[in-house]
């Protein structure tokens, strides 16, 4: 108490000398200290500005503050996270001390959950937000990319360096073997829509039924709500940000041999130096290209964007405009994006708000060659792509001296060769509300988006890919359009404790796809247009047209704001389906109990600011399947002696309806002294009625068809924990930790159905009581440390054809037979998540975003090829791994069998050999912050400006020896073949608000 | 009020405009295929389509498999007229070797076009009602035509030959789109009893007046089948009728000799085809294409040859316009003949040149001179033997021999009955058109593949399990009814 007196006493005294000195600037300084309602305990750290203005400071650690304010009228804000914000005006006080109040605020925080918008407290299901701020970090052109690792239960995968690639995202598993997709994307409240990353405002996460039900047939995959920002009601600001950067292929563990190294590895396959000698001659060594470092170089990226956010009268609105350059690293690869949004707010009335957003992309994409990303790593370093007088060269079957398998040089075909892709997607929001009576209101949502994509290839005359039909063109164009309207009749009333809200809802929808394309032979070089075809040869086109209409309804209870209540139900009819079957029902109960309210918890209060118990459960479906599938449709798109001609390609299946999830969560959240937020949750999604594609026989004369079979349970555990560990004055750090798995098993398939998925010999099998992701394949047991021979297991069956004991052997078609595939390890992680931090002094922040995975098997399949031992002579080979060793001699134990010239017993065909661990860690993105100090701002008449550096991708903890251990599902989960690689990326950026 | 009314009217509008019943614009259903203009015209196309299309199976492309193809290379490669000269890594190598698997890709490709080609058949004939109209009679016809001739292929290709008895396993016989997955093999006996009752269906159906062409299935198309499928029921009055009904048509005539070459490279203009499978332009299949293995000009894989034996006595008399059809690489001395492996590069040119471009060609799935080769054997069989040496040296003069050449009672030209005389001769007319090993093996007769190439060099019983082919692994694995061969 002495101290606040003397300080008390020293504040007057500085604000009787303030007066003196400042009173001819009509200026006056103001200090005091701000305080917990609750325990009277100073606040440090609480924020104190001048309101409208951008002068402010920070209290110190006693609580204590001091600022310039401009004049008597002068209005302070006192704000701190987890506490309400208290506006005072200055008048003629010198001193202004205050207590804050713990804040509902935060309880009572707007989380936009889809169809409705809920307070944090209100919300049963299992539901995560992220701010703006959460998600920014590394620099990529989506934003799916920007959530790895930063929810518990999302599984981010970016599988692909490509620029302009999006990454795939999966929630809470896979449910589906054929129909699996991801999540359903809802922006600005209407289900689709396309966005800028940097323009969005918030990211909620739906992951259980009690969440996601409302989305009914289309929601089994979870749900991702995007909200773009709005115009804000105060003075119009613009903000200027600018980020560059370069970019630069990392291939991580992966290594491949130059001319030395393989050479010396090639002798060892020669029992003749005789024979190895008139292959290789010694004069091979005397090129050493690295072909890699030639096709892959480093690139620029970079993102520039410009937003005005503000209000006039009745109007308010954020303009934003986007500009995205991704330099590809490989070749002549890039990515361009230009993106403007419109978001306008309109207050009709008291009664009537108007809402238009309208967002339009252009992107361009100079793609590749199928053949390009692969060929650098297999050409031999002792090939050059340079003619003598280092021009890049032609090259095919007939140049002489050039060793590798593959005649090529993709450097010469990049000179000429175009792979162009270019799009325009166009989306206008109208969203009309009306509150007809203090609790009643309607509103109507409706969106049209238009897309169109042309590709575009040119292969030049010149080319190895052009010249034997004279130069190649061929393009496509695809258009999409789609209208969607959403109307909803919402209700809110209170009775005493009991409070009721809800909505009931229609929803229509229709998609219309359009494409058409032509390639022709004999083009002119440079001519890159049809017209300039010599020779035209096929044409191709489609046109597929789906619907949808939905009834949905929810409503929700809750008494005293202790006991919440949540049904929601939807009944949706698809065209997609035959008419027995095309409606379906959809639902979910969710409840929880609010304990921190309860008066018995109270004396709690101070630790535990939040305890939080739900649950739910819930029926949702998917519907992901091309259109049309349940009739016998007869294609015709074929021609016989030139006349019109089609088949069937479906049997008729009136019955084929959809796939089901029924989802129960069980979850609890916890917010621990106001600032530590802990959430768990434990999920069992059951899936029936699975959309499989299933073969038929042969003799039905339709390979496969599109039934309703079989049954898969996906269960998990998640865990997010995530606060501000310290909070001072001027420190403070922030510590995001999350953890999920998703395990799943297969229950039923029909009878006697095995799925197999195949890529290139390499199998997964999907059998009931397994993993979906179940690799099948021989067993690999090592080398034989007598001869250096491959060695399997081979299945010794009894007469009746069941196993009944392994022995080794090395032979690979032994090995290779169907009774020899055994299920050796499943793609699934035990478990993955992300690790997120940010440590601030003053106004620098230093933040790390990372994402790790543990526990799957990854497929190398690119081992198949270079590290073969000698299979795949005259393609380059991969380094050694730490670890591994090469047999040679008799007696040698040994990773690697012998090599021999043209390969050792088939030891590189798939098997288990080259299933490594998968787990990782990765830190993907490392970023500096510096936010200028705001009084040297103010005198330039810029609000805020931050600058940063960042890195994204620059560590990777793992043992997988190839280039990255993040590997996506498109053919296999689990399988890592050649690709395009990721890159790190180095980047500087500006950002101004004024 | 305005805003309501504005919501409500939106509401309405897109109700109307999202309504669920949308009809496909890629394709027509079962059930309007009546209704549509031409539209069965153009699904009975398609089941022709089929047999020369690359199809995708279980969503994968096989870029070298048509039907065309592999009927071709399945029945032809195993026998003594063709040699391969190297190992490959197509399928075919299984055809050539006889080491055959379940899983064999060109057997499980042929046995699942074989069947799309009877479901769109069976698809067309349960769309259409019988009796609307003559030309709607008449597609009809070709369907259950279709349905036939998949249904014998399949036949000649899994089943054992008729005549090695009836209660053999056959095919599978699908007549309804509808059946149920599971079905078990018919016998042989029904097989074929189903076949002809489809073709005489067929006939009767289809009219004169409404053919269209060589290039589609005409009453005497169904008649030249029935002819062959009576002939390997050994019911040979029914076979020599049939021939007899086909030989008599005036649609029809040997070509002269001068136009051999002619009539094999350009089908659809030869006189002598009955039916053949279209391959227009754009069918060009390249080096996927069945010419394609037996000539390199240009373009070509040119790995397979005209055997030793089958050169040997096509020698016997050079005059003999059928060794044109056979063209020797030579070297650059311009005598020695080329070698692949130690093996003579004789090229075959019965499938190539169409319109001039090398690796274009329509197969003949039927042409006049099986039929006299049909009549021959038949009356052989029944003892005719004047009537049946008539009709092969129909054949032997139109090659341009003539005199001591020809076929007597007395000169059988080196066979040892009437019968061989006219296995030599069908041999000989209809080498590399894939009736070589069917013809020894449903006459009980060995083939001796003791002769340059990489087939295991053996005499082939003709009773062999391996004469035929394994029912697919995919049908086994999804038909629980379905049975495999020994």
């Amino acid at each position: 108490m002495s101290r606040f007196i003397l300080s008390l006493r020293i504040s007057t005294l500085l604000f009787c000398f303030c007066i003196i000195a400042l009173q001819g600037y009509a200026q006056q300084t103001v200090k005091g200290r701000v305080v917990s309602l609750l325990d009277k305990q100073p606040l440090p750290g609480v924020n104190v500005i001048v309101k409208g203005t951008t002068t402010g400071v920070v209290t110190d650690f006693d609580g204590k503050y001091s600022l310039e304010v401009p004049g008597q009228d002068a209005v302070l804000v006192f704000s701190f996270i987890g506490f309400e914000s208290e506006e005072v005006p200055v008048a003629s006080r010198s001193e202004i001390n205050i207590s804050l109040s713990p804040s509902v605020e935060e309880l009572n925080e707007v989380i936009v959950v889809g169809y409705s918008a809920k307070t944090k407290q209100e919300i049963t299901g299992s539901v995560v937000n992220l701010s703006a701020e959460e998600i920014k970090g590394v620099t990529v052109p989506n934003l799916e990319t920007m959530l790895q690792g930063k929810v518990a239960g999302v599984q981010v995968t970016s599988a692909t360096g490509a620029p302009g690639a999006a990454a795939e995202i999966r929630i809470r598993g896979n449910s589906s073997i054929n129909a699996d997709r991801g999540p359903l994307v809802v922006v600005d409240g209407i289900i689709g829509g396309s966005y800028n990353p940097n323009d969005v405002e918030s990211v909620t996460v739906l992951k259980d039924a009690g969440a996601i039900a409302l989305y009914g047939s289309r929601a089994n995959a979870g749900v991702i709500v995007v909200t773009t920002k709005k115009g804000s009601t105060e003075k119009t600001e613009i903000t200027v940000r600018s980020t560059v950067g370069t970019r630069q292929i990392t291939t991580g563990n992966f290594g491949l041999m130059n001319a030395q190294q393989l050479y010396d590895t090639e002798r060892l396959m020669f029992n003749s130096s005789a024979v190895f000698n008139g292959i290789r001659p010694a004069t091979v060594l005397e090129t050493d290209t690295d072909w890699l470092d030639l096709a892959y170089k480093t690139g620029i990226v970079q993102n520039h964007n410009i937003s005005a956010t503000g209000s006039s009268g009745k109007v308010r609105y954020y303009l934003a405009g986007d500009y995205y350059d991704e330099e590809g690293t490989l070749l002549s690869t890039n990515y361009q994006r230009l993106n403007f949004r419109s978001n306008l707010d309109f207050e009709l009335s008291d009664a009537v708000r108007l809402t238009t957003n309208f967002n339009i992309t252009r992107d361009k994409n100079n793609s590749y060659h199928w053949r390009w990303p692969y060929q650098p790593f297999l050409y031999l370093p002792y090939d050059t792509p340079y003619d003598e007088e280092g021009n890049i060269r032609y090259v095919d079957a007939n140049t002489p001296g050039f060793l590798t398998r593959d005649k090529n040089n993709i450097l010469h075909s990049a000179q000429y060769n175009d792979y162009a892709t270019r799009g325009l997607t166009m989306n206008g929001d109208v969203v009309l509300s009306v509150d007809v009576t203090p609790w009643f209101s309607l509103q109507t949502r409706n969106r049209i988006s238009y897309s169109n994509y042309r590709n575009d290839t040119y292969e030049d005359v010149r080319t190895i890919e052009g010249r034997s039909n004279s130069g190649i063109l061929s393009f496509g164009v695809t258009e999409g359009v789609s209208g969607i309207t959403t109307n909803l009749a919402r209700f809110y009333k209170d009775f005493g404790p009991h409070h009721l809200n809800g909505f009931i809802g229609f929803e229509a929808q229709q998609w219309t796809s359009e494409s058409a394309g032509a390639n022709g032979y004999g083009v002119v070089s440079g001519i890159k247009i049809p017209g300039g075809v010599a020779s035209p040869q096929g044409i191709s086109g489609t046109k597929v047209q789906t619907s949808a209409q939905s009834f949905l309804s929810e409503v929700s209870y809750d008494y005293r704001e202790k006991y919440f209540v949540s049904a929601s139900f939807r009944r949706d009819g698809s065209s997609v389906f035959g008419a027995n079957k095309r409606w379906g029902n959809f639902g979910a109960l969710s409840a929880s109990w609010l304990i921190s309210n309860e008066n018995f918890f109270s004396s709690l209060g101070k630790t535990v600011s939040l305890l939080k118990l739900r649950g739910s459960y819930g029926i949702v479906g998917n519907d992901n399947i091309p259109a049309f599938q349940y009739l016998a449709l007869y294609n015709f798109a074929t021609q016989y002696n030139g006349g019109s001609a089609g088949y069937p390609e479906t049997l008729p299946n009136p019955d084929l309806g959809w796939e089901q999830t029924k989802a129960a969560d069980l979850g609890l959240d916890i917010t621990l002294f106001n600032r530590l937020d802990i959430t768990v949750d434990g999920f069992y999604k059951d899936t029936d009625r699975l959309l499989s594609k299933v073969q038929l026989p042969p003799s039905q004369g339709i390979a496969e068809v599109w039934r309703n079979a079989g049954r898969v349970v996906n269960q998990g555990f998640e865990l997010g924990i995530g606060g501000d560990v310290v909070h001072t004055q001027n420190v403070s750090w922030n510590v995001n930790f999350n953890i999920g798995t998703a395990q799943n098993q297969v229950k039923e398939l029909p009878e006697g159905t095995i799925i197999n998925k195949v890529y290139d010999g390499v199998k997964q099998s999907v059998r009931v009581g397994e993993d979906i992701n179940s690799w099948y394949l021989p067993k690999w047991v090592g080398v034989d440390p007598e001869n250096g021979d491959p060695q399997w297991e081979q299945a010794v069956t009894d007469s009746e054809g069941n196993v009944v004991e392994y022995q080794v052997t090395n032979q690979y078609a032994l090995a290779s037979a169907t009774s020899s595939l055994q299920l050796v390890g499943t793609a699934t992680p035990d478990f993955f998540g992300g690790l997120n931090s940010s440590l601030s002094f003053k106004g620098l922040t230093l933040s790390v975003s990372s994402a790790f995975q543990y526990g799957n098997l990854v497929y190398h399949r690119t081992r198949e090829f270079v590290d073969a031992d000698g299979a795949n002579f005259n393609f380059n080979m991969m380094q050694l791994a730490d670890g591994w060793s090469r047999w040679q001699n008799p007696g040698d134990v040994a990773t690697h069998p012998k090599p021999v010239f043209g390969g050792n017993l088939q030891s590189n065909r798939p098997s288990s050999r080259y299933l490594e661990d998968g787990s990782f860690w990765r830190i993907r993105n490392i970023m500096l912050n510096y936010n200028l100090p705001g009084a040297l701002l103010s005198k330039v008449k810029i609000a805020r400006a931050n600058i940063f550096i960042s890195g994204d991708n620059l560590f990777t903890f793992t043992k997988f020896s190839g280039m990255d251990p993040e590997v996506g599902s498109f053919g296999l989960a689990g399988l890592s073949d050649f690709k395009y690689p990721i890159s790190k990326q180095y980047l500087v950026g500006l950002q101004i608000s004024f | 009020m305005k805003s309501r009314i504005l919501s409500i009217a939106i509401l309405v509008l897109l109700n109307n405009a999202c309504s669920l019943d949308i009809d496909p614009f890629e394709g027509v259903t079962k059930e309007n295929l009546a209704e549509v203009t031409n539209a069965l015209e153009y699904a009975t196309n398609g089941a022709y389509s089929l047999m020369k299309d690359q199809l995708p199976y279980k969503g994968v492309n096989d870029f070298r498999s048509t039907y065309a193809r592999n009927l071709h290379q399945m029945l032809e490669y195993p026998s003594d007229n063709v040699t391969l000269s190297a190992t490959t890594t197509d399928p075919l190598f299984a055809a050539v070797t006889r080491e055959h698997f379940p899983a064999q890709e060109n057997s499980t490709y042929m046995w699942y076009v074989a069947y799309k080609i009877v479901n769109t058949a069976n698809q067309n004939i349960e769309s259409v009602e019988e009796g609307i109209s003559p030309s709607s009679d008449h597609l009809l016809g070709e369907n259950y035509f279709l349905r036939a001739m998949a249904h014998f292929d399949l036949l000649r290709l899994f089943a054992k030959p008729y005549s090695h008895g009836t209660d053999n396993p056959g095919i599978i016989l699908r007549l309804n789109s509808t059946d149920p997955d599971n079905k078990a093999r018919a016998t042989v006996g029904e097989s074929y009893e189903q076949v002809v009752s489809d073709l005489e269906k067929a006939a009767a159906l289809m009219s004169r007046a409404n053919g269209r062409g060589v290039e589609y299935a005409s009453k005497e198309a169904a008649w030249a089948l029935l002819s062959r499928a009576y002939l390997y029921m050994e019911m040979n009055d029914k076979a020599i009728q049939y021939a007899s009904d086909v030989i008599e048509s005036p649609k029809f005539q040997l070509v002269p000799g001068e136009d051999y070459l002619n009539s094999f490279w350009n089908t659809p203009s030869s006189r002598e085809s009955i039916l053949i499978i279209k391959h227009t332009l754009q069918d060009d299949r390249g080096t996927g294409s069945i010419g394609s293995m037996y000539l390199t000009d240009q373009i070509g894989w040119g790995e397979i040859y005209a055997s030793e034996p089958l050169r040997q006595l096509l020698g016997q008399h050079p005059e003999d316009v059928r060794n044109d059809l056979i063209v020797p690489q030579y070297a650059s001395d311009g005598v020695t003949v080329e070698t692949r492996n130690g093996i003579p590069k004789y090229f075959i040119t019965k499938h190539s040149y169409q319109d001039g471009v090398v690796t274009l060609n329509s197969p003949h799935v039927l042409r006049l001179a099986e039929m006299y080769l049909n009549r021959a054997e038949a009356y052989a069989k029944l003892g005719q033997d004047q009537l049946a040496l008539d009709d092969i040296n129909v054949i032997r003069q139109r090659a341009g021999l003539s005199g001591d050449a020809l076929y007597s009672l007395t000169n059988l030209q080196g066979a040892s009955s009437v019968l061989g005389a006219v296995l030599q001769e069908r041999r000989l007319e209809l080498a590399y058109e894939g009736h070589r090993s069917i013809d020894l093996y449903r006459n009980k007769l060995d083939m001796n593949r003791n002769f340059p190439g990489v087939q295991p060099q053996e005499v082939v019983s003709w009773q062999s399990p391996r004469n035929i082919y394994y029912i697919p692994q995919d049908e086994l694995f999804t038909n629980r009814l379905a049975t495999q061969n020994e």
